[in-house]
């Protein structure tokens, strides 16, 4: 039997029907058109799929819906200005440094960094690089997503 | 299938016991996704228990009290978990370095479904016991008796992990953990966790030792235990005692062999056995 759920997504409430074990990934997916969180592994092992969950990065294939009903959930999509399109710095940076080659892994590295940066605005490579440690990138473009994250904390030093 | 939210322990336990084997219990759910053909497959009844207060961390006169829904990051990072014994719990979950893992995994979750993780091996080093409640009884077990197999364990279909107890040890006592694998985000190949107490004559007075993922559940290695209990201790008889050890038959499948679970089962053991020991030297 279907369960309805309310889910914030992107500070917009939908209410769904879904099936209690369905993942949040699938949910985002499938009943809100949201692809631009990624499903690779599907066991919360690679960090394609990190949403934000009430600020905090979560591995929304390993996430059962039902769990975040009434969380606000930001998906990549949700990060830009709505009203105006004007992209957050993480993706300014990560344009502007090349962070990716195949973009899969994208969305979840930059959301993974904006849970990071928000906790932590001014973190070492270091402890970029340990925040990382859960997100793959199966084109190996570390050392580039690391310069991007930095160089997007120092434009938000600025107050964006 | 239904999704059922209890707001009080009582109410869960109820919900248990009107529903039993139809009824799957979540809390972090980590686990879900992985295993979702085993766990829903036959299931009727989905029941939160996120919400019944069961996400506590309490030290007191008979140990450490932890709440079956605590996650692992707050046990991690607790003042409880930073000196002493009880660090090794720490130590153990910092292995794990995925912080969105350790946010919602718990407790209850990692001692009921995956012996094959970290903090079970720990846990058992520290002689851990899991409080096991229905509605109509509560029972205590050590929880190196709660596992019967790969995702196995003995409790009832009516029954739920409420809490993880873990007495205070002696002073001069140390505890460690080491694991070995292929990657951070993979499950362990093996992991070993070490307790030792020292005695007023520097002899070894208490011992644990625990290698977990080499069998299921994880096995306590009493032959080992024996080779250093009363004796005075050093690199050579710790060497001696890891080789004991892993005199038993290992699992062999997509992470390792048998044969290099044996190997490496080896060397965690020792590395663990060497840091309680130091540990244990500086009265800890």
């Amino acid at each position: 039997m279907a369960v309805s759920i309310s889910l914030i997504v992107n500070g917009e409430e939908h209410r769904v029907e879904i099936e209690p074990w369905w993942s949040l990934a699938h949910v985002l997916r499938e009943e809100l058109q949201l692809t631009g969180t990624k499903i690779m592994c599907n066991n919360g092992a690679c960090g394609s799929c990190t949403v934000l969950m009430d600020g905090q990065a979560v591995s929304s294939c390993v996430k059962l819906a039902v769990l975040a009903e009434g969380k606000n959930i930001t998906t990549i999509e949700g990060l830009a200005e709505l009203e105006t399109g004007e992209l957050h710095p993480i993706q300014e940076a990560f344009i502007k440094y090349s962070g990716m080659q195949c973009g899969t892994c994208t969305p979840g590295m930059i959301l993974t960094a904006k849970a990071l940066l928000d906790e932590n605005p001014t973190p070492t490579e270091d402890e970029v690089r340990g925040a990382l440690a859960g997100n793959l990138c199966r084109c190996g473009t570390y050392k580039r997503i690391t310069k991007c994250i930095l160089a997007a904390a120092d434009m938000m030093k600025g107050g964006r | 299938m239904e999704y059922l939210t209890p707001t009080t322990t009582d109410e869960a336990l109820s919900l248990l016991n009107k529903y039993g084997e139809d009824a799957v219990i979540v809390a972090g759910g980590v686990f879900f996704t992985p295993h979702k053909e085993e766990l829903f497959n036959e299931a009727k009844v989905l029941i939160s228990i996120g919400k019944l207060g069961l996400d506590y961390i309490k030290v007191d006169e008979e140990g450490l009290k932890l709440g079956a829904t605590t996650n692992l990051t707050s046990i991690m990072t607790s003042d409880a978990t930073s000196k002493g014994v009880f660090r090794v719990l720490s130590e153990a979950i910092s292995s794990i370095p995925i912080k969105r893992i350790t946010d919602m995994g718990t407790v209850g979750g990692e001692v009921c479904m995956s012996a094959e993780t970290d903090l079970p091996t720990a846990l058992i080093a520290l002689d851990g016991r899991v409080v096991i409640a229905s509605s109509t009884e509560s029972r205590i077990l050590p929880l190196e008796k709660f596992y019967l197999g790969y995702l196995s364990h003995v409790l009832e279909p009516n029954e739920m992990v409420t809490e993880i107890q873990v007495p205070h040890f002696p002073p001069k006592t140390g505890a460690a953990f080491h694991k070995l694998e292929r990657g951070t985000v993979d499950l362990p190949i093996v992991n070993a966790a070490a307790r030792i107490t020292l005695g007023p004559d520097d002899k070894c007075s208490g011992v644990k030792i625990v290698l977990g993922c080499v069998t299921f559940p994880p096995v306590i290695a009493d032959n080992a235990e024996k080779l250093l209990m009363g004796n005075k201790l050093d690199e050579k008889i710790i060497a001696r005692a890891a080789e004991a050890a892993t005199d038993i038959e290992c699992i062999t499948d997509i992470r390792a062999s048998g044969e290099l679970r044996k190997r490496w089962g080896r060397i965690a053991v020792e590395k663990a056995l060497n840091k309680a020991y130091e540990q244990a030297k500086g009265g800890n």
